[in-house]
C-alpha cells in the first residue's frame, strides 16, 4: 500500500474499520493542532476493554479492603484503600474521552501520533527513523480483536505506542510502515 | 553461536604439556594452524600468527584486512587476569618472609607455631602440598593459554568480529557502516609493556566489540584499517597510516635501534611506554587550526570551580559551625573533656568528605590532563588522560545532539565546556565510562569553543551559536518565552526559546547556568510538543526533540503555542530531507 497524499478525506478501508468516527479535543483555541487531515483512531473495545480492567481492579481493591478493616477494626486503615479506588474511578470516568483522542496520520515523510485531552501530546517520527516495530496483544486483547503497536527509535523519549488498535489495522498498519521505512533507510 | 564446533580445542593437550604463552622470537613466527570456523571463501584461512612486536622492521607487518583470524597479543593474559595471579604469589610470599628468614637465621627467633605450615611441616605433608601447588598453577597457566588460543579477531570488507572463551565461547560481529567510533585505550599498566587495547563503538547497550590487547603499534595500525574500511574508501590511504604510526616514536627521541634480545627490547617497550607518558601519546595533526588543546592549569583551576567545591565548603562551614557550637555550648552542660571530644568527634566527620573530594578531583584531573582535540580525515579525535591515556575517534555524523554551556562560577573567566549525545556502546553497569565520552571539551575559552565547533557542524551552525546563542544583541532572534509567561521562568524567561537554523536547531535555556542545546537535522529522532490545561489558558507549550539518551537538554517549556506548532512542523520536515540527504554513515569522498 503506498500512502496517499494528504488530505485524505475519505476513510481507509482497514485503518478505519471499526474505529471512533471523530476526534474528540478541547474547544480552546489556544490547543495544539496540525493541519488538515485524516486522523486514524483506536477501537471503541478498547474502552470496553480497559473498562473492565478497572473494575475487576476496583472490586480487588474493595475486597481486600472490606477484610482488612475486619482485622484491624480501625476504619483509618480504608484511607489508602479509598485513595487506590478513587483512582480507579477516576480512570473509569476519564477513559472514553481519552480514548477518543487518541490518534494518527500517516503523512508523506512521517508518521503523526496524538493522545490527551487535557494534557495533549504530539510526536512526528520520520518513517526513516523506525528501528522496529512491535505489536503486542495480551489474553485479554485477543478476546477483544485488540493490538497495540509501537515504534521504536534509537531515542527511549519518542514514545510511539498506539493502544487498542483493531488487530488487523495494528498489523497493516506495521506492514505499510516497514515498507515506507524500507526505501528510507538512512543513518541512525 | 554460529560457529560449529572447534574439534581441535577439546583435544587440545592439557595444560603443561604444551609451552606456555611467548613472546614470539623475531624470525621464528609461531607456526600456522588451520582454523576450522574460518569460512571456506575467506582467501587466506588459517590461523596468522600474531606478529609484529613494537619497532620491528615493516616486512614483517601483517595485513589484519586480509579477513584471516588474527590472535591477541601474547601478553593479554598477563593483563587480563595474569597480573592477580603474580599478585597473589607475591602476597604468599611476602607473607612467608619472616619464615624465611627464620630458616636462614636461626637466632632470628621465629615464633610462627601454630599456622597451617607447620601443621604441613609436621606431618610431612609438604611434598603433597607443593604437588598440589604446582597442580594448580600449571592448570591456571593452561587455561590462560587455552584462552589466549581462542581469543581471536578478524576484520573484513563489511565487518569486524571477535570470538573468545574456552567454556561459554562468544562471537561478536560489528558490521562497519554502523560504526559509532574507534577509541584506543592505553592504561598504565598496559602501556609500560607496549600494549593498547581498542574497543569498536557500536550503537546499542553493551554493542561494543573489544580487541585487547594489542601492541600499540598494530592497535594503531588496526584502527586506521578500520577506519578506512567504514568510511568506505576502498583504496588504502598511504598518507595517514604509516607515518602516524612511525612519527609516535620521533618526538620521544627513543632511537629505534634493532634491539637483538629480548631483555633489551623488552626495556625500550617500556621506556618507550614511559616516554610516552611524558610526551603525549598520540602524533599531532599537521594543521595547527585544526587542534585545540587544553592547558593542564586551565582543566584544574576548573575543576576546583565545581559544584563539588562548593558542596565541600559548604559542608566544612556547617561541620566546624556545628563543632564549635557542641564545644562552647555543651562545656557548660556536660563538662569541658565530653565536650571537646564532640568537638573532635564532628570534625573526624570532615575526613571522609574531604578524601573523596581529593580522589575525585586527582581523577578528574589525571583524566582530563592533556586533552586535545584534533580533525582528522576520519572525524575527530579526542586524546586525554595523564596515566591511562584515551583516544576517542569520532567519525563524521557521529553526533546527535551538542550542549555549549557555562556554569555560574565560570562566568567571570568565560569559559565554557561541551558536551554530546553520541553513541557509547555502553551497558548501563558501565556508566562510569559514558561520562567521559560525552564530554568533548571539558573547559575552554569562547574562542576554541568556536573552534571546537567549527570541527563538527556545519560553518554556519557553528557561526550561529555565540552571537545568537549567547550575546544579547542576538537574542531578538530567539523565539522566546512570552511574557505572560516569565513566572514560569522568572530569571531566564527571556533567553528560554529557541532558533531555527538551516543546519540545526538550537535551544536556549538557563540564565544561571548558560546553556545552548544543539541538533543536527540529520540526528533528530523525532520531535514532539505538549500542553498541560495550565499552559493552554496561557496559549503556552513545550517542545521537545528526542535524541539518543545523553547530557544534553531536549526540552524547552513555556514557549508560545504558535511558535512550538510551527517549529515542531519545520523541524518534521527539515528532518526528513536532512535524513535523506544524509551520506555520513560512509563518510570517505572519494570511490
Amino acid at each position: 500500500m503506498t500512502i496517499p497524499p494528504e488530505p485524505q478525506p475519505q476513510p481507509n478501508p482497514i485503518l478505519d474499520e471499526g474505529t471512533f468516527p471523530t476526534l474528540r479535543e478541547t474547544s480552546s483555541p489556544a490547543r495544539l493542532t496540525i493541519g488538515d487531515g485524516r486522523w486514524h483512531q483506536i477501537s471503541p473495545r478498547y474502552v470496553v476493554e480497559q473498562l473492565l480492567v478497572n473494575l475487576v481492579g476496583l472490586a480487588v481493591i474493595a475486597v481486600v479492603g472490606y477484610f482488612v478493616w475486619q482485622q484491624v477494626e480501625n476504619p483509618l486503615i480504608l484511607i489508602p484503600f479509598g485513595l487506590i479506588a478513587l483512582g480507579f474511578l477516576l480512570t473509569l470516568v476519564i477513559l472514553p474521552r481519552q480514548a477518543r483522542a487518541y490518534g494518527y496520520r500517516l503523512r508523506e515523510d512521517d508518521i503523526v501520533f496524538r493522545r490527551g485531552i487535557l494534557w495533549q501530546r504530539f510526536v512526528a517520527v520520520p518513517y526513516g527513523r523506525m528501528q522496529l516495530i512491535d505489536i503486542t496483544h495480551g489474553p485479554l486483547d485477543r478476546a477483544f480483536g485488540l493490538a497495540q503497536l509501537k515504534m521504536v527509535t534509537a531515542a527511549a523519549s519518542t514514545g510511539l505506542a498506539i493502544p487498542g488498535l483493531p488487530q488487523r489495522a495494528a498489523e497493516e498498519l506495521r506492514d505499510v510502515l516497514v515498507e515506507v521505512a524500507e526505501t528510507r533507510r538512512t543513518g541512525l | 553461536m554460529s560457529t560449529p564446533e572447534q574439534p581441535n580445542i577439546p583435544a587440545q593437550p592439557p595444560a603443561g604439556s604444551d609451552a606456555p604463552p611467548q613472546y614470539p622470537a623475531p624470525g621464528a613466527p609461531l607456526p600456522p594452524q588451520p582454523w576450522p570456523g574460518a569460512p571456506a571463501s575467506s582467501p587466506a584461512p588459517q590461523q596468522a600468527p600474531y606478529g609484529a612486536p613494537p619497532q620491528q622492521p615493516a616486512s614483517r607487518e601483517i595485513n589484519f584486512t586480509d579477513g584471516a583470524w588474527h590472535r591477541m597479543h601474547p601478553l593479554t593474559p598477563l593483563m587480563r587476569g595474569g597480573l592477580a595471579l603474580i599478585i597473589v604469589i607475591g602476597v604468599l610470599l611476602a607473607n612467608f618472609r619472616e619464615r624465611v628468614i627464620g630458616l636462614l637465621i636461626p637466632d632470628y627467633g621465629y615464633t610462627g607455631y601454630g599456622d597451617p605450615v607447620d601443621w604441613i611441616m609436621s606431618h610431612d605433608l609438604w611434598l603433597l602440598v607443593l604437588l598440589g601447588a604446582l597442580g594448580v598453577t600449571i592448570v591456571l597457566v593452561g587455561l590462560f593459554y587455552l584462552s589466549w588460543r581462542v581469543h581471536s579477531f578478524r576484520i573484513t570488507e563489511a565487518a569486524v568480529e571477535v570470538k573468545q572463551g574456552v567454556l561459554f565461547r562468544s562471537q561478536r560481529r560489528s558490521p562497519l557502516d554502523r560504526i559509532q567510533g574507534v577509541n584506543l585505550t592505553r592504561p598504565f599498566f598496559a602501556r609500560l609493556i607496549g600494549l593498547s587495547k581498542l574497543e569498536v563503538v557500536g550503537a546499542g547497550s553493551d554493542a561494543n566489540v573489544n580487541l585487547e590487547y594489542l601492541s600499540t603499534r598494530n592497535a594503531e595500525r588496526i584502527r586506521a584499517d578500520i577506519l578506512r574500511l567504514a568510511s568506505g574508501a576502498r583504496t588504502a590511504r598511504t598518507a595517514p597510516a604509516a607515518p602516524a604510526a612511525g612519527a609516535s616514536a620521533a618526538p620521544t627521541g627513543a632511537a629505534p635501534a634493532a634491539t637483538a634480545s629480548f631483555a633489551g627490547r623488552t626495556a625500550q617497550t617500556i621506556s618507550h611506554g614511559i616516554s610516552e607518558i611524558i610526551g603525549g601519546a598520540e602524533t599531532p595533526v599537521l594543521e595547527p587550526q585544526n587542534i585545540v588543546t587544553v592547558s593542564p592549569g586551565r582543566v584544574i583551576a576548573s575543576q576546583l570551580l565545581s559544584p563539588a567545591t562548593l558542596f565541600l565548603v559548604l559542608w566544612v562551614v556547617i561541620v566546624l559551625a556545628g563543632a564549635s557550637i557542641a564545644t562552647f555550648f555543651g562545656a557548660r552542660d556536660v563538662g569541658v573533656e565530653i565536650s571537646l571530644a564532640f568537638g573532635v568527634g564532628a570534625l573526624a566527620m570532615l575526613v571522609p568528605v574531604v578524601l573523596g573530594y581529593g580522589i575525585y578531583m586527582l581523577k578528574q584531573i589525571l583524566t582530563l590532563a592533556r586533552y586535545s582535540i584534533a580533525l582528522t580525515e576520519d572525524g575527530l579525535r579526542v586524546t586525554f588522560g595523564l596515566t591511562t591515556t584515551v583516544t576517542e575517534t569520532l567519525p563524521p555524523g557521529r553526533l546527535f545532539g551538542l550542549e555549549v554551556s557555562q556554569p555560574l562560577l565560570w562566568r567571570p573567566f568565560g569559559w565554557w565546556r561541551i558536551r554530546i549525545n553520541r553513541m557509547t556502546g555502553k551497558s548501563a553497569a558501565q556508566s562510569g565510562q559514558v561520562d567521559q565520552l560525552t564530554t568533548l571539551l571539558p573547559v575552554g575559552s569562547r574562542d576554541e569553543v568556536q573552534r571546537v565547533l567549527r570541527l563538527i557542524v556545519p560553518e554556519e551552525v557553528a557561526a550561529a551559536v555565540f552571537p545568537y546563542g549567547f550575546d544579547k544583541a542576538g537574542r531578538a532572534h530567539i523565539a522566546h518565552t512570552p511574557s505572560r509567561g516569565a513566572w514560569l521562568h522568572p530569571f531566564s524567561w527571556r533567553v528560554n526559546g529557541f532558533l531555527f537554523t538551516s543546519g540545526a536547531l538550537l535551544l536556549r535555556h538557563g540564565a544561571i547556568t548558560r546553556a545552548l542545546s544543539l541538533f543536527p537535522f540529520a540526528r533528530i529522532q523525532s520531535v514532539s510538543m505538549r500542553q498541560g490545561p495550565l499552559a493552554r489558558a496561557q496559549r503556552l507549550a513545550t517542545l521537545r526533540v528526542d535524541s539518543i539518551s545523553g547530557p544534553v537538554t531536549t526540552r524547552v517549556t513555556a514557549l508560545d503555542r504558535d511558535d512550538v506548532i510551527r517549529v515542531f512542523e519545520a523541524t518534521a520536515r527539515a528532518t526528513e530531507g536532512a535524513a535523506r540527504a544524509d551520506r555520513t554513515h560512509r563518510w570517505a569522498g572519494d570511490s
